[in-house]
């Protein structure tokens, strides 16, 4: 979440400032990947490249809080990726072994970073077992950082459903971990 | 759900776990979704579902964000400013302030959306990297450019079919060819009009239709307001002289012997810059009055004039009113040709237009 600042990212960004845009950007796509890793593991980086796009194209015209802005933004991925899954259609994108080393992010701590990668991994994996609506329910609440009421908007349900729909899910997963003995 | 994500997810149920559902508490739920802090109590059935949980809020990884150089060339490109908004200040060619505009209210509806310069207190825009100004926006201008092309192509196509109103037809006709505006067909002359027609006072003595042109058009001196040097032409094309016919008005053809330079015989000279004679004539000899005794004129398209009973070969050139002689068909058409005809007897053949006999 970018916090207390959205409000001046978004404006900045809107206004044609690349760095404020790559800060709400940086916020909100490792979420979006792994969201759309779970619904669309084969075109999660085609997706999220599409919703990016869509939202670059709206983003003039977008207003509201830091809640407004990722429940758009995951929408909008979500639509995107229930075209990709019912057109079967691939959409160009540049493989990431294209990219060049230098492109790649540094970071302070890379050790601790792979770790968390690998734990993340793991998790998404784990996710992915569950019933699909039950795994898109838990990715919004806990990666996306949507409200129940929103997410229940979103899938076209009711919140009380969501609610019951994620605790099965967190209950499942629980079940999943515990018998076969996985470990993060 | 009603749009389903399908994918081969193994069938297994809930265990049943009953430490499970005794520690999963729907409270707890809440609170492991919405991000349980670490010191919260928990019990340590659910430990490894919260390190799963707390996994997928982890920090992102390389990979996440190795797409973010594409996604700002697409920033740049969507939402950067125009070229249009920047000033170049002063003979370095720097880059200067950019005109602080309040963005405008957007109206709804897709568009494709061009971000303005908001008025900042105090501050300068973020410079660009590279400090170039951006490209213009070149898609209206592609779009305008496709758009007049293709009318253009249905308008040549409308032309070509000869479905323009008249005088845009007749410009349609001068520019590029085109068919000009069509005439009423008229029927095809008797052998006895033929043979009446030396005794009938016309101006034609001595010449006989070969094969008169099926087309006749209106007469522009009959009840119309004055017609112009090519509705003239038009009408006098549309109208071969056959000896009887109605059609044909004398006092327009006066007129055109008037305009062209080298009087009557030098008429179908003169309409051929104002019409393409070759696609009146259809490719057949016509008879065309000439208005004077003792010489008569077939137009052969693929040879040019032909000259007719009565004629000497030998006309001068435009500004003489004497007329028999070949006369300069359209550029680059063949020299006249001496065709034999004669009063009373068949006239041009069309087996071989500008054959001699």
């Amino acid at each position: 979440m970018v916090g207390e600042e959205f409000a001046i990212r978004l404006a900045q960004a809107k206004a044609g400032d690349e760095g404020a845009f790559s800060a709400l950007w940086r916020d909100a796509n490792p979420a979006l990947v792994r969201y759309l890793r779970v619904m669309t593991p084969e075109h999660a980086e085609d997706v999220a490249a599409e919703t990016w796009i869509s939202v670059l194209r709206g983003l003039a015209q977008f207003t509201g809080d830091e809640a407004a802005w990722r429940a758009w933004l995951f929408t909008t991925a979500r639509r995107r990726a229930l075209d990709q899954v019912r057109h079967r259609t691939r959409h160009p994108s540049e493989p990431l072994d294209d990219i060049h080393a230098a492109e790649l992010p540094r970071t302070a701590d890379a050790e601790q970073l792979a770790l968390d990668n690998i734990a993340t991994e793991r998790a998404i994996a784990l996710v992915s077992r569950l019933p699909e609506h039950q795994a898109e329910v838990v990715m919004l609440r806990v990666v996306a950082g949507l409200e129940t009421d929103e997410v229940a908007r979103m899938v076209g349900s009711t919140p009380g459903a969501v609610r019951v729909t994620a605790h099965r899910g967190l209950k499942k997963l629980a079940t999943l971990l515990s018998g076969a003995g996985v470990t993060l | 759900m009603g749009d389903s994500f399908p994918r081969g997810l193994p069938g297994a149920g809930s265990q049943g776990d009953p430490a499970l559902d005794a520690a999963l508490t729907e409270e707890v739920a809440d609170l492991l979704l919405a991000g349980m802090p670490r010191r919260a109590a928990l019990s340590p059935d659910l430990r490894p579902l919260r390190e799963t949980v707390d996994a997928l809020r982890a920090g992102p990884s390389w990979s996440e964000l190795a797409a973010e150089s594409r996604v700002l060339a697409a920033f740049r490109d969507i939402c950067g400013p125009s070229l249009d908004d920047t000033i170049v200040d002063g003979p370095a060619g720097k880059m200067a302030d950019t005109l602080r505009l309040e963005m405008l209210r957007e109206p709804e509806g897709p568009r494709r959306s061009r971000a303005r310069h908001r008025a900042r207190p105090g501050g300068r825009p973020p410079a660009r990297p590279d400090g170039l100004p951006r490209p213009a926006m070149r898609r209206p201008r592609v779009v305008g450019t496709v758009a007049a092309l293709a009318l253009l192509a249905v308008v040549g196509i409308f032309a070509y079919a000869g479905s323009l109103p008249g005088p845009i037809q007749d410009a349609a006709h001068v520019a590029f060819g085109a068919p000009p505006v069509k005439t009423t067909a008229a029927s095809p002359p008797t052998e006895e009009a033929n043979g009446s027609a030396r005794a009938s006072a016309s101006p034609m003595t001595g010449a006989r239709a070969i094969r008169p042109s099926t087309a006749t058009g209106p007469r522009p001196s009959a009840n119309a307001a004055p017609a112009g040097p090519k509705q003239l032409c038009l009408a006098y094309l549309a109208n071969p002289w056959r000896p009887g016919a109605t059609s044909w008005d004398k006092s327009d053809f006066e007129k055109l012997a008037k305009a062209s330079p080298g009087g009557p015989a030098w008429v179908l000279w003169y309409c051929s810059k104002y019409v393409n004679i070759r696609h009146q004539a259809d490719g057949l000899p016509l008879f065309f009055p000439l208005g004077f005794p003792g010489g008569s004129w077939a137009w052969t398209p693929d040879h040019g004039l032909v000259t007719g009973p009565g004629s000497t070969g030998n006309d001068p050139g435009p500004g003489s009113t004497a007329g028999t002689g070949p006369l300069p068909g359209p550029a680059g058409g063949p020299g006249p040709a001496r065709v034999a005809g004669q009063s009373g007897t068949s006239g041009h053949s069309e087996d071989t237009p500008g054959t001699s006999r």
